[in-house]
């Protein structure tokens, strides 16, 4: 496959236009909106009936249970009416209050199984506290590990991404108003570890070829950055398109069934997360190293030589992906430039 | 890439999904969550009714999930999961829906309760029978009995009848002549007062004057199991009552002699005598008197009579139970079913509130230090008192231990009590049983540890408390194993579109993935881990994982035939820069599931697991299955340069051919 050449460095106002807005968006929605936050954060019972038997509607539900003893009810029908979802006010089980509402739900629904899950009011303090805990372990990770492998400037730019991934995950999650329970940020956790591992891919390549600025196709480091990430872009679709796969897959499994919340959270979370991923990786990450290392006096110095050797600005940026081809061929006939002893790959 | 060395990496590794293979159709099975088989799982979290926590509430904890878990016994659950997360207790019980019950019986506090012993009623006897039974059949495992959650539970300031521990039941007989022939008279009660001399004392295996009967030594360590019992037909009755005794402990005044106890001296007459036989409140009866202690229930009269004495003047709980006991379904048990004894006590002069701490300690022998407070103190100087002189008058003179309506231990009062004057201020020294010391230091420490426990009456609040219907688990299940064949029938799809030949190498590298990942998952199984639908939720996203450590490969061995190399160096050379890429991204996601694992709590725990086993595993196979799959062929000259070129949709390369 032939390398693209897609200007990714040239365009980063574009792209840092795009990404502003989606942040933007995505803040106000936060805001505006706020999450929904499941049971496992907020404390709460809900009820997941099987079975059920009778015409019902949300309304009928949210009465029924009300009537019982629940507060701030919530009803859903899902599963074409074959299933509901009832959350309320937490309920500790045993007490007079939840048999009742229990058995009031079962009486008008006719259903056959009503499941119960109670989490009570101090958990969630609890988890969200691990949750916080664990994103910021992550970071810290995540930037001591780029600064110890590739450069430091590089893992700034990937956190950089990082944040940009999870600000807009959780901006669709509030737009769309679907809930967010543990296992979301389980799966914003892991979309990290994606996020980075794109990351790293791409930085790689661009630590490969550094050892190459100056030469045709990496004259500017710019260039040279635009080269590194569509030598891999392919690659990254590639591998972006077959984790999305099965993750969609369990995304369309996990909205269809009626008690697979875990799968839906999960999925949702890492679908957007992924997808993301990769789009920050080329988008934001690279385009932002480019530019924060331009303004390097090295930097700086070798774009005013290539300047001096070929000319106008523009062609130090965009690919040239077949003279940097050439440049790398192990068997020529010529030789590129007049540096005998540089070694050739 | 040596040739051999490919040969033998892909040998071994079909090897191993051989027996994998063969595992599986043998019939393991991967151990399923809850959120998959059906069930009750909860969190609870321990309040203090009051005061902080003690340094030592995780021991309490275990000791409260002993009691918890010994109530859950007769919810008939089959493997009921009960531990400790942290300051957390772990609740799960597979199969069950009854969610008030299961809240019932582990929310409800453990009573400690310091009871007078009146009287005592033996299985078989009429009296026994009155009262509702202390065990039941376990629903889980017939044959075997648990604790009947229904058994009689008098309130603290009410006077009626406990049972006895578990451990140490016996079986009944229900007719005058010793018809159970396995059981050697000399052990059984008699069911009617008349031949008492042939029972057994309730003197331990300890004391060598009793008649030597008793079951071997081992049997009466409480760790006994009573299913046991069944088969053993010879049982010690109440070994610790007759080696524990209460003495005062010394007072700290005294001087310093050759005394046992370490820290403080003892008073030669309120030194604590080597329990022994001396102190075996039954061995110095007579026929008559052992009868009329039986007997008494049975001759009608009120055993409770004497209970006012227990207390000081002007206390009065004592309430007169009969007539207002609910009215419970009788529990019909098999004819030989060993029971335990029966207690009649007095209501509770005090209670674990007044204990200030308990401590084993070691003089003679082991021992537990009890330290009570205030008015603690001053109710068991009148109870101990009052008990010296029953024991003077040839009664039991005992009081017993009782922790969730259950009697752990009934010590007597030690002969240097003097009828009247009792044990006063506010502490005392348990003497343990035990034929060893070792065995003794680990009763004490038992010991110890019920009445701290008891001191400190925790509550098991639920945090998070779920049920999970059976039909919806297994709905889940095959909903969660679906995605994960679409998922992977996408991706398999998708490669061999892009890839071809080598698009098949992948598919089979993703087949053998699956089949150790069943595999490991399963063994994992063995050792206490249950896949959840976040489980499986994390091996399907290593689907992809799996499958971009081929395409990292494949894509990079196609870089090199670019650059114009032959094959069989593309690949080795390929694969080496795609393996140490692989390595870095494996080990970032390796490292986010670890982090996520011990960050994580409950069910999501097993989605960081499975992802950070997977990632191990995609190194494993690249290394020992892609790896020399890949080489033979490239050696053999199936994978050419063209092919791997040409297999792709996309305008061909134009670098090279340029």
């Amino acid at each position: 496959m032939r390398t693209p050449s897609f200007d990714f460095v040239g365009r980063i106002r574009t792209w840092v236009a795009i990404s502003l807005i989606a942040f933007l968006i995505s803040l106000t929605a936060l805001g505006v909106r706020q999450l929904n936050l499941s049971i496992d954060f907020v404390g709460g019972t809900s009820y997941t009936i099987e079975g059920v038997t009778t015409d019902i509607t949300a309304g009928d539900l949210n009465s029924a249970a009300e009537g019982a003893g629940g507060v701030d009810v919530r009803s859903q029908i899902v599963d074409d009416g074959a299933g509901a979802l009832v959350r309320m006010g937490a309920l500790e089980p045993g007490t007079d209050a939840a048999v009742a509402v229990e058995q009031a739900l079962t009486d008008i629904s006719g259903a056959s199984q009503v499941d119960v899950s109670f989490v009570g009011p101090t958990w969630g303090d609890r988890i969200s506290a691990k949750a916080l805990q664990a994103l910021v372990v992550f970071l810290i990770v995540v930037a001591a590990y780029i600064s110890f492998r590739l450069q430091y400037k590089m893992a700034m730019a990937a956190i950089v991404a990082l944040v940009h991934d999870v600000v807009i995950t959780i901006g669709v999650y509030a737009i769309l108003g679907f809930t967010v329970s543990p296992n979301t940020v389980i799966a914003l956790l892991t979309i990290l570890g994606y996020s980075l591992y794109d990351s790293v891919v791409v930085f790689d390549r661009i630590e490969e070829n550094t050892a190459f600025l100056g030469e045709p196709g990496r004259r500017t480091y710019s260039q040279m950055v635009n080269l590194s990430m569509n030598e891999v872009l392919w690659r990254s679709l590639n591998t972006s398109l077959t984790s999305l796969l099965p993750v969609g897959a369990l995304l369309f499994l996990g909205s269809q069934l009626l008690g697979a919340t875990t799968l839906r959270d999960l999925a949702l979370a890492l679908f957007v997360g992924m997808a993301l991923g990769t789009y920050s990786s080329l988008f934001v990450a690279g385009p932002m190293l480019a530019w924060w290392k331009e303004q390097e006096p090295e930097m700086q110095t070798l774009r005013e030589k290539a300047r001096r050797e070929v000319g106008e600005d523009d062609d130090l940026i965009s690919v040239d992906p077949e003279a940097a081809v050439a440049a790398r061929k192990p068997i020529t006939t010529e030789y590129v430039r007049g540096d005998g002893k540089k070694k050739r790959r | 890439m040596k040739r051999n060395n490919l040969i033998t990496s892909l040998v071994s590794i079909l090897v191993v999904v051989a027996a994998v293979i063969g595992f599986l159709v043998a019939g393991a099975r991967p151990q399923l969550g809850l959120d998959l088989q059906g069930g009750i799982s909860a969190i609870y979290t321990p309040v203090l009714d009051e005061g902080e926590a003690p340094d030592n509430l995780a021991e309490i904890l275990d000791e409260t999930i002993a009691i918890v878990r010994s109530r859950v016994d007769s919810l008939g659950v089959a493997e009921p999961d009960i531990s400790r997360q942290g300051t957390d207790v772990l609740v799960q019980l597979p199969g069950l829906q009854d969610a008030d019950r299961a809240q019932e019986v582990i929310g409800t506090t453990a009573k400690l309760a310091f009871r007078p012993v009146v009287g005592l009623l033996v299985p078989g006897s009429p009296g026994y029978d009155e009262t509702p039974s202390c065990i039941i059949e376990d629903p889980a495992s017939p044959g075997s009995y648990v604790l009947n959650p229904d058994r009689p539970a008098p309130p603290e300031t009410q006077q009626g009848v406990v049972c006895g521990p578990l451990t140490v039941a016996q079986t009944p007989v229900e007719t005058p002549t010793d018809t159970e022939s396995d059981t050697p008279t000399d052990t059984e009660f008699p069911t009617d007062t008349t031949s008492p001399t042939d029972a057994a004392s309730p003197a331990d295996t300890a004391s060598p004057t009793e008649t030597s009967s008793t079951t071997p030594s081992g049997s009466d360590s409480p760790s006994e199991d009573v299913q046991s019992l069944g088969d053993a037909d010879v049982v010690v009755v109440a070994a610790q009552d007759a080696t524990e005794t209460v003495t005062e402990a010394p007072s700290p005044t005294d001087s310093a002699t050759a005394s046992e106890r370490p820290s403080e001296t003892a008073n030669p007459t309120d030194a604590p005598t080597p329990s022994g036989t001396e102190t075996d409140p039954f061995a110095d009866l007579s026929e008559e008197e052992l009868a009329d202690l039986l007997g008494q229930s049975q001759q009608g009269g009120d055993p409770y009579a004497e209970c006012p004495s227990y207390f000081a003047e002007g206390a009065d709980p004592t309430v007169t139970p009969e007539g207002d006991a609910p009215a419970v379904t009788p529990v019909t048990l098999p004819a030989g079913a060993p029971q335990p004894l029966k207690y009649q006590v007095c209501a509770a002069p005090l209670t674990g509130d007044n204990i200030d701490d308990a401590r084993p300690n070691l003089s003679n022998q082991w021992g537990v230090g009890l330290d009570l407070d205030g008015p603690g103190g001053d109710a068991f100087g009148v109870v101990t008192a009052q008990l010296a002189c029953d024991r003077d008058a040839g009664g039991l003179g005992q009081f017993a231990i009782v922790l969730d309506d259950v009697v752990e231990s009934a010590p007597g009062v030690n002969d240097s009590v003097p009828c009247g004057e009792g044990i006063t201020g506010g502490s005392a020294t348990i003497t343990v049983g035990g034929s060893s010391l070792d065995e003794q230091e680990a009763e004490a420490q038992d010991l110890a540890l019920v009445l701290r426990t008891g001191a400190l009456p925790l509550t098991l609040v639920p945090s998070t408390f779920q049920t999970v219907s059976p039909s919806l688990g297994s709905q889940s299940l095959q909903n969660g194993l679906l995605a994960g064949l679409i998922g992977l029938f996408l991706v398999a799809i998708y490669l061999i579109y892009f890839y071809r030949l080598l698009g098949l190498i992948s598919i089979a590298a993703l087949s053998i993935f699956g089949i150790m990942m069943y595999g490991i998952v399963t063994l994992l199984g063995e050792l206490g881990f249950a896949l959840t639908l976040a489980g499986i939720a994390g091996i399907i996203v290593s689907i992809g994982i799996t499958a971009d450590s081929s395409i990292i490969f494949f894509e990079r061995i196609r870089d090199e035939v670019g650059l114009g190399k032959t094959m069989r160096s593309a690949v080795s050379k390929s694969f080496d820069s795609a393996f140490r890429t692989n390595l870095a991204g494996n080990t970032v996601t390796a490292s986010a599931a670890l982090i996520l694992y011990f960050l994580a709590v409950g069910p999501v725990r097993g989605f960081a697991l499975t992802l950070g086993l997977a990632t191990l595993l995609d190194i494993v196979i690249l290394y020992f299955f892609t790896r020399p799959v890949v080489g033979l062929l490239a050696g053999n000259k199936t994978l050419t340069a063209k092919s791997v070129r040409g297999a792709t949709a996309a305008p061909l390369r134009s670098g090279g051919a340029s």
